[in-house]
């Protein structure tokens, strides 16, 4: 078919037959360079992520206290969506020891980001990334 | 913009086998655009390893040089409390163990159960905590009342 055409178009039809391998190189071209942005994006965020759960940890062994590990956890995310972040901390605000006498106590911060992908429309909305830290709290009631 | 930039153009206008020539460009490309591609990602996703791995380790490493400078710290504080003192305690195999295992303990919660062995030195008002870990080294100051040099 492609002969039939080169000879009965000549340099036009040459022309089409770029234009279609151009046009189904492209899609695939596309999909790669998406990927790779999408990659790198990923660990943009994985990095961002085990920063951000250092950085609440280390506020949770000082202050013992649930706001300022989000508030640290928020500053040191970026440049991720804070909003988008689940903070989970172990043990939380109401379980012994953080009720008492924590100091010497480990304390850790599991962080969890829901991260949309511009390829989504393809295999999955989104992705779910993690990132978690421990600390001795030094913090003194 | 693919086809304008190919030689083989003039031949095929000559009417010689320019047609054959021109079959399996695109598939050239392709395959040279997947194998630039795949080379990419695959640099990508170790470079993030090591990056990630080093991260962690990072975090390992300030868990525990803190943990075990907390424990040193605590030492001092109660050999302070019971009186002047210019030894703070630091050489107490008791201090010494406690300090190791709140090390061990705070690297092993980040990830990282390797055994860590931190050594406490006094300089002029500080405790200066150090330890290794993943070949990297992780140091503390505490700084401290007593112990005037």
């Amino acid at each position: 078919m492609r002969r039939a055409l080169t000879r009965g178009l000549g340099p036009r039809g040459q022309a089409g037959q770029a234009l279609v391998e151009f046009a189904l190189v492209v899609p695939i071209l596309l999909v790669f360079s998406f990927a790779i942005v999408e990659i790198a994006q990923l660990g943009v965020a994985r990095l961002a992520l085990q920063h951000a759960a250092s950085e609440g940890a280390r506020a949770g062994a000082l202050t013992n206290d649930d706001a300022a590990i989000h508030s640290s956890v928020a500053l040191a995310a970026s440049p991720l969506d804070a909003g988008r972040i689940d903070v989970e901390i172990e043990p939380t605000a109401s379980e012994a020891p953080r009720t008492s006498d924590p100091r010497g106590s480990l304390l850790a911060v599991r962080l969890r980001y829901a991260m949309p992908l511009r390829l989504g429309f393809m295999v999955l909305p989104t992705l779910t990334i993690s990132g978690s830290a421990a600390r001795r709290v030094e913090w003194t009631p | 913009m693919i086809g304008v930039q190919r030689p083989e153009r003039r031949r095929a206008q000559g009417g010689s086998a320019g047609a054959d020539d021109e079959q399996g460009q695109a598939l050239i490309i392709a395959v040279f655009a997947l194998a630039i591609a795949a080379t990419a990602v695959i640099g990508l996703r170790a470079a993030q390893a090591r990056l990630l791995t080093g991260a962690g380790d990072e975090s390992a490493g300030e868990a525990a040089v803190e943990a075990a400078a907390s424990v040193y710290a605590d030492a001092a504080f109660a050999r302070h409390r019971g009186g002047p003192s210019r030894d703070p305690g630091l050489a107490d195999p008791a201090v010494v163990d406690a300090a190791r295992a709140a090390a061990m303990d705070a690297a092993r919660a980040n990830g990282r159960d390797a055994p860590v062995e931190p050594h406490a030195t006094v300089g002029a008002g500080v405790i200066d905590v150090e330890l290794r870990l993943a070949g990297r080294r992780y140091r503390a100051d505490v700084p401290v009342t007593c112990c005037p040099r």
